[in-house]
Parts: structure tokens; C-alpha cells; sequence
């Protein structure tokens, strides 16, 4: 009875310390709870709880719903998988989180994943797939942000978007604050450009093949 | 003023909210990668402990994580993990990929998708000869040792002019356009002695080898929508700079990448046999009935939901896709032309049903007292309300009707009668009436939640949903709402901007107009008919085993839902499809009528606008008619009547089920709807 009543303690302990609230009530930062998803892997879940939604969503803005769905799964799963890497210097999972997803969705748009978002843009126009979903992207927003190299594109989309800082993009993206900065400054520039009509500005820059 | 980031802020998509089905999915997915590294214990963080603290540890982690999955489904939100206890299994450390993927396997254990090892030939820009004369000999020497063609080709460079350039420099120039000089991939999987060349040769400055593990689909594109295919994603959020790791992309590759990238197999409840069967036929019936050019078929257990087999035509090599693809291969596979092979029909295909609906409203018909069992409807050949008429296909008058008879015809007529008698008022009911209510209940207008991404959800079409289109409709054309900013157009067609009305949920009643539903949720529906009521979730995985076999985990997903039927309704159904399948004058009696097993089938014809009609069959063998139920869905794009073009496929399918052949390619001839 003694053992039994011991285990049971500690199974309580271990959902009690699932909570996301700290003992004082606080919420506890997402630092925390993924240290102890180290050793508890199912606290995991407040994190998933607490970015789902806005991981989602950001994808959702970039790739489509449907693709959003997969990638924002695949997202939790890749980042608890490497939530040892996370750095606790940093308060937020959030920016970490949106690095994985831009990683997930940039593979996507590389590989021919590429072929099933035309498929749905097709299947779309013939009447047969998601219509609602497919005619509220904004015909120009390709147009617009193609002119930008992907790095450009996510510092600039994080920002302008999400809404994330200079600091946040670089922990998102692993790169330095600096780096970020000049990234922005181009996809800026760029755009003008774009936008200004100096199109022949921004055709002379573009990489020659060197074949 | 507005500056160029406003400009962007502008553009920015208003998105809704993740639908609480992404949610669940995805939770599920991180309850797996969860349950799967408290499955391998020990844990290298936990401090060292006598075997029997060990085994305390780890019994209490399960307690709290069944606990976790007993709330989970009390709630409905239906975890999929049931978890084993695997003993003495040696896990080769979670959270970072094996060096071997682990294969997916069928039923049976026989290899679908296995990882063997390979040589990559890469080459490095910034290290080849300056000169172009030098490099042009090395990419000869290079091509000669490859055995590829030295022939200029068309070579298309995204954003630049099309060039003409032989297949190594092609597939250099390209990548350079994207990853500058990174180091690229020009040949995979070559041979031994090519290797041996390449690396003992001086001549070939900045051309190297690389082993490497190679995915491999043994049946190439057998359920290769199914099993999906693997890419790479760079491990180091900086690109370029790091080591890669398989990941995967679709199908059962992506969803049970966490198990297969840590080495452990998926086994399957796939039947290779089976799904071998279902492709050959469903080919036979495209290439019988031109200008059909696409379809798919699922095969499952109607009484728990096991996919035996699905498959999606066309299909493609999955073989070709892991590999860095060819510029043409890519055009191929991606081309409108080629009709989307990479899609998965069976479960992201929806469109109407024809006359495959029909049992939906005999349930619903029943169930609201709109129509009892022993009614007889006059059939005329014709069926007017609202001044509006409509007829039977080919104008067939059928006569006096009872409900097993009105099924075994498949009397338009008598249906559009029921879709009337369904109706309610949009004002007091905006999701509809009866129809809707059980069409919604047999699972139509959600998915299924099948362990495969993607899926789609179809449309249940009700007052509601025709209000959210129209009302889109209007914004789109006035640039409002979700369009604000956006020109006017005259028109968006997106709907036609006019009310719900009676004529909606006659066309809904015979599986016309604007519902859309994918084969696997028609079989789910069906199953549900075959097994008394019960929606089962579909899924493809059966169990998690480590290399030698040894199962660490059964996916044993439970039923979503029980829907209530009155058992003399589903008597009264199961008459009527019996009937259709194997009773003279049965639509489909010239395709089952001299089969060996109790056959319960409907056939139906999709209506579009601009193309040959959508050919549909939905059957099922029951567990009270066999030992071995199973229920099966075929569809065929274009393939005409429901009978002629899809029955055949079905009939096959049920043949190789029972009998373990094929069996004769029997068309029927029924032109009814």
C-alpha cells in the first residue's frame, strides 16, 4: 500500500508540474517548460497549445490552408524532436518555431511539393477543389514578392507579417541581427524598385548563369 | 505616405483560423513523436537507476499518458497511439535520424518503400577548370563515364532566357540560378565501376562521389500517392552550410517520418495483391472509355476501417521523385496535360456521386418520417415542383416505386421527391433539413481522418454555405470584405448569387449539383451501411516493429462515431443495394449478378458542366455474408455511366479479394444515372 500510495504521489507530481502555470500562479515561459520537456517529454504539449494557432497561420498566409495544416504538424514534431537545441536565453518558443516552419515551407517550395499547390490552383479554376480558399490569395502578391531571393522574401515576410523583430528574425532564422538588417534593407530596395516601375534597376542585378 | 512595407503589410492574407480537425491532427502527430521517445526507454537524461526503479519510471509515464489518451478520447478527440510496452527494445537514440530509414511495409511484411545504399556523383562550380574549354571537357569526360547524352537540349532556367545545354551543365546551370555554388547532384545511383573511374581519374576536377542512402520504392508506382515520397531539409536553419536529413514529404512517408527517419518500419494494412489488382483494372477501364483519363478506387474493412488498398490514376514512379528530377521528368509529372498524377485522388479528389448518394437520403428520408418503408411513389418519368421539371436518364418511366424497388432501378424521380420532401426552410434552418443533418452524420462534408495529410474535406451544400458563397461572390465583385482592395470584376464565379432554394436539395438528394465528395468518404459512408452504423476512421498504418519485426507500437485508431439507424431502415437499404447488384433489372446486375459473393452495390454518374460525366461504384461484401467483409469505392474522371466504367473495376477488385484472381473484365450497360 505504502509503494502504491508512493507511485501515486508522484503521478500527481508529474501531472501537477504538467501545468503551465507556475506555483505562484505565473505563467511559466516557454523556456521552462520545454527544459522540462526534457525530462517530461509530454509538457511538450503546452507549447504546441500555446503557437499552434499562430504557426498555422502564418503558413497558412504563405503556402495555402491545406499545405498549412501539414507543414505547422510537421513543424511541432521536427521542433520537439530538436527541442534540445532551443535556447533558453530566449524567453519565446515563437520565433524558434516560425525558423522550423520557414525551413519546412522553404523545402516545400523547393521540391515538388511545388506541383501541389499549382494542382489546387488548377483544380481550383475547374471548379473542383477549395475555391474559397484559392481566390482569396491577392493576384498580385506573387508578382510582388518574386522579385525578392527566398532569404529576402522570409526576413521580409516575418517582419511585415508577423510582425516579429530584427532580434526575433535572427534567432527565427539563425543568423545575425546584422545580417537580418541587410537582408530587410535589400528586399526594400528591391521592392521599390518593383514598385517604382525601374524595372530595368532590378533586372541588371539579377544573377547571370555563368554557363 | 505609403512606403513599400506598407505596401506588403497590405498584401498580407486574412487568414482563418487553423479548423480544430488541423489542430487535433497535428496534436496527434506530436503525441506520436511524444509516445515514441517514452517508448525508448531508458532515457539517456534520467539518472541511473537499479532495473527495478527503471521499471517503476517508466510505468508511471505510462499511467500519465494513458490517463492523457483516455481524456483525449472521453473528449473526441481520439488519440491514435495505443500504446505497447515494449520490453527489452534498445532504441537507437530518439531525436536524431538512424542512419537507416525505416521501410514501410504491407500487410504481410513485403517491402513498399526501403532504403538501400547508393553513390551520388556531385559536382562543385567554384572548383571546376576556369577556362570553359576545360570545363567543357570535363562535363564530356564526366557525360562519357555516365553514359548520358553530350546532345544539346532545351534547358529552361527559372528567370532567365531558355538555353540550349546538355543534361549535366543544364542540371549545373540551374542550380546555380537557385543555390549559387553550392555543390550539386548531377547523377544518382550509379554503378561500381563508374564510382572506381570517377575517383581514380585527375581529369575531373571538381567532380566528386558521395555514398549515400538511397529511398527506394521496389513497385515503383504502386500506391505511390499512398506511400508518398522522401526529400531532404537542411538540418541547420542556415541553408547550404549543413549536413541533410531525409524527411518525409507526403503520404506515409510524411506521415510516420518520426518512426521511419528513427529507423523503426511502418507495417501496413495495404494488400499488395489487391492494390496491384485495382490499378490494372482501373487502367483497363480508363483506356475502355475514352476520354476518361484519371479515377481512383480504395478498398477497406468496412467494420474497422483497414485501407486494403488505394490507388490514384495516373500515377508515377515513386523512384523518380526522391532523386534530384530532371527537368523534363518534373514538366511530366507537374504538366496540366499530364492530369496531376502526383495527387491523390481517393482522398483529395471531391466532386458529386451521382446516384451513389441515394441510400444517404433513403436514411434521412426514413429516419425524418418524410417517407415510410411500404410507401409506393408513382415514378411518371418525370417529377415537376416550382413549375420546374426534371426526368428520369433517357426518360425511363418506372412506375409504381417502393424504396428497395426505387434503388434497384435507381428512379431519379422518386429521390427527386424525397430531396423535396427533405427540404426546410433556409430561414428557420440554415444548415438544412433532414438530408443535410445525415448526410452530415455519415461523415460527408468532413474529413475522414485518414493518417494521410492532405485530405479533403468535400462540400455538404446547405442555406448556409450557398449564403457564404454568394456572399463572396459580391466581394470579390466589388472588391470588398476579403477582397478590399482588389478591382471590381463583373463576375467571379465563384456562385450565381441566388438563394437556397428547393431545386438545391433535389439536385443534393441524387448526388448532383454542388456536393463534393471524395471516394474514401463515400466508402466510409458505406461501410457504415455494411456494419450497422458505425464510422469508422480509415487508416492505412497497423503497427510500428523495429527491424527484426518486434512490434513497439499498434495504431489502433478508434471509431470516431456511432450514428443510430433504425436496423428496418438499414434492412430496407440493404435490400435495395442488394437488389441493384444482383436481382434482375438491377443496375448493376449485369456486372455482379453471376458473382459467387452477397454483393451490395449502387453505381452512379456524376453530372458536370463542359465535361463527360464522372463514373462512380460504391459496394460492399458484409461480415454478415463473410468472413473476409470489405468495402469498395471506384471512381472513373470521364468514364461515362456509373455501371459501364467503374462497376467493372469493382467487380475485379472483390474478385482478387475472394478468389485471389481478377478475374474477367465485366462491363455493364445500364445508362442510368
Amino acid at each position: 500500500v505504502i509503494a502504491w500510495g508512493r507511485e501515486l504521489l508522484a503521478g500527481l507530481r508529474t501531472i501537477a508540474c504538467a501545468d503551465t502555470k507556475s506555483v505562484f500562479g505565473r505563467e511559466r515561459s516557454d523556456a521552462a517548460i520545454i527544459g522540462d520537456s526534457l525530462g517530461r517529454p509530454e509538457a511538450f504539449e503546452a507549447i504546441f497549445d500555446r503557437h499552434f494557432d499562430a504557426v498555422q497561420r502564418y503558413l497558412a498566409r504563405r503556402a495555402g490552408t491545406s499545405r498549412a495544416d501539414d507543414l505547422a504538424s510537421a513543424t511541432f514534431a521536427v521542433a520537439f524532436e530538436r527541442r534540445r537545441g532551443f535556447r533558453a536565453a530566449a524567453s519565446s518558443a515563437r520565433p524558434w518555431l516560425f525558423g522550423i516552419a520557414t525551413n519546412l515551407l522553404r523545402n516545400e517550395l523547393r521540391t515538388e511539393q511545388r506541383s501541389l499547390s499549382a494542382i489546387g490552383r488548377v483544380a481550383s479554376e475547374a471548379g473542383r477543389g477549395d475555391a474559397d480558399a484559392a481566390m482569396l490569395e491577392p493576384p498580385d502578391l506573387p508578382a510582388l514578392l518574386a522579385v525578392l531571393d527566398a532569404d529576402q522574401r522570409d526576413v521580409l515576410l516575418l517582419y511585415a507579417w508577423e510582425g516579429l523583430s530584427y532580434r526575433e528574425i535572427a534567432v527565427a532564422l539563425g543568423v545575425p541581427v546584422g545580417t537580418i538588417r541587410s537582408r530587410l534593407a535589400r528586399a526594400r530596395v528591391r521592392l521599390r524598385a518593383e514598385l517604382g516601375g525601374r524595372r530595368d534597376a532590378a533586372r541588371t542585378d539579377r544573377q547571370e548563369v555563368t554557363e | 505616405m505609403s512606403n513599400e512595407l506598407d505596401q506588403v503589410r497590405d498584401v498580407r492574407p486574412d487568414v482563418p483560423l487553423p479548423t480544430s480537425n488541423a489542430r487535433d491532427a497535428a496534436r496527434e502527430q506530436l503525441r506520436m513523436a511524444v509516445a515514441r521517445e517514452v517508448n525508448a526507454a531508458p532515457r539517456s537524461s534520467a539518472p541511473v537507476a537499479s532495473g527495478r526503479t527503471r521499471h517503476r519510471q517508466r510505468r508511471q509515464l505510462g499511467a500519465v499518458l494513458t490517463a492523457a489518451t483516455s481524456v483525449a478520447v472521453v473528449v473526441g478527440v481520439g488519440a491514435i497511439v495505443m500504446l505497447s510496452h515494449p520490453r527489452g527494445h534498445q532504441s537507437t537514440g530518439v531525436g536524431h535520424a538512424a542512419e537507416v530509414r525505416g521501410a514501410i511495409l504491407d500487410q504481410s511484411g513485403g517491402a513498399l518503400a526501403v532504403t538501400r545504399p547508393a553513390v551520388n556523383v556531385l559536382i562543385n562550380p567554384a572548383r571546376l577548370p576556369g577556362s570553359v574549354q576545360l570545363r567543357a571537357d570535363v562535363y564530356g569526360r564526366l557525360a562519357h563515364i555516365l553514359g548520358t547524352s553530350t546532345k544539346v537540349t532545351t534547358c529552361p532556367i527559372p528567370g532567365h532566357a531558355t538555353q540550349r545545354l546538355a543534361n549535366i551543365r543544364c542540371i549545373v546551370a540551374q542550380s546555380q540560378v537557385r543555390h549559387g555554388t553550392a555543390a550539386v547532384t548531377v547523377a544518382v545511383g550509379v554503378s561500381p565501376g563508374a564510382r572506381r573511374q570517377i575517383v581514380q581519374s585527375r581529369q575531373l576536377p571538381g567532380v566528386a562521389t558521395k555514398r549515400v542512402k538511397e529511398r527506394a520504392y521496389p513497385h515503383g508506382d504502386l500506391a505511390a500517392q499512398v506511400i508518398g515520397t522522401v526529400g531532404s531539409i537542411p538540418s541547420n536553419p542556415d541553408p547550404g552550410a549543413s549536413a541533410q536529413v531525409s524527411i518525409g514529404q507526403t503520404g506515409l512517408e510524411s506521415e510516420y517520418n518520426r518512426f521511419l527517419r528513427a529507423g523503426d518500419n511502418l507495417r501496413t494494412s495495404l494488400n499488395q495483391r489487391l492494390q496491384q489488382a485495382g490499378q490494372r483494372a482501373l487502367q483497363e477501364a480508363i483506356d475502355n472509355n475514352p476520354p476518361a483519363n484519371g479515377g481512383a478506387f480504395v478498398a477497406l474493412n468496412p467494420d474497422n476501417g483497414e485501407v486494403y488498398a488505394m490507388g490514384s490514376l495516373p500515377t508515377f514512379d515513386a523512384n523518380i521523385v526522391t532523386k534530384p528530377i530532371s527537368a523534363a521528368a518534373y514538366h511530366q509529372l507537374t504538366n496540366p496535360a499530364s492530369n496531376f498524377p502526383l495527387i491523390n485522388r481517393a482522398i483529395q479528389s471531391a466532386g458529386p456521386t451521382g446516384s451513389t448518394f441515394k441510400p444517404i437520403t433513403e436514411t434521412a428520408a426514413l429516419e425524418s418520417g418524410a417517407w415510410n418503408v411500404n410507401d409506393i411513389f408513382d415514378d411518371t418519368g418525370q417529377f415537376c415542383v416550382s413549375g420546374q421539371c426534371r426526368h428520369n436518364s433517357g426518360h425511363a418511366v418506372d412506375g409504381a416505386l417502393n424504396l428497395v424497388d426505387a434503388l434497384r432501378v435507381s428512379s431519379d424521380d422518386f429521390f427527386y421527391n424525397l430531396g423535396a420532401r427533405t427540404n426546410a426552410d433556409p430561414t428557420t434552418h440554415p444548415n438544412g433539413g433532414a438530408l443535410q443533418r445525415w448526410a452530415h452524420s455519415f461523415g460527408i462534408g468532413e474529413p475522414t481522418g485518414i493518417d494521410l495529410g492532405g485530405e479533403a474535406s468535400g462540400n455538404l451544400p446547405s442555406p448556409r454555405w450557398r449564403a457564404r458563397v454568394d456572399q463572396l461572390e459580391l466581394d470579390c465583385e466589388h472588391g470588398t470584405g476579403p477582397y478590399n482592395g482588389h478591382p471590381r470584376h463583373r463576375s467571379c464565379g465563384i456562385a450565381d448569387g441566388r438563394p437556397w432554394s428547393i431545386g438545391d436539395n433535389i439536385s443534393l438528394a441524387v448526388g448532383q449539383g454542388d456536393v463534393q465528395v471524395t471516394p474514401l468518404q463515400l466508402a466510409v459512408a458505406y461501410s457504415a451501411i455494411a456494419n450497422g452504423g458505425k464510422i469508422v476512421r480509415p487508416h492505412l498504418g497497423l503497427d510500428i516493429e523495429n527491424s527484426s519485426g518486434t512490434v513497439l507500437q499498434r495504431i489502433d485508431p478508434p471509431s470516431t462515431r456511432r450514428i443510430n439507424i433504425n436496423p428496418v431502415y438499414l434492412d430496407t437499404i440493404g435490400q435495395g443495394l442488394h437488389d441493384a447488384a444482383q436481382t434482375p433489372g438491377g443496375t448493376s446486375d449485369d456486372v455482379f449478378g453471376n458473382f459467387p459473393e452477397t454483393v451490395y452495390g449502387k453505381a452512379g454518374t456524376a453530372q458536370y458542366n463542359g465535361q463527360q460525366d464522372y463514373s462512380w461504384y460504391a459496394c460492399f461484401v458484409p461480415a454478415t455474408a463473410t468472413s473476409k467483409p470489405i468495402a469498395v469505392v471506384v471512381t472513373v474522371e470521364q468514364g461515362g455511366f456509373g455501371a459501364v466504367a467503374a462497376s467493372p473495376v469493382a467487380r475485379e477488385i472483390l474478385s482478387q479479394w475472394f478468389f485471389g484472381n481478377p478475374g474477367k473484365y465485366v462491363a455493364g450497360n445500364s445508362t442510368t444515372l
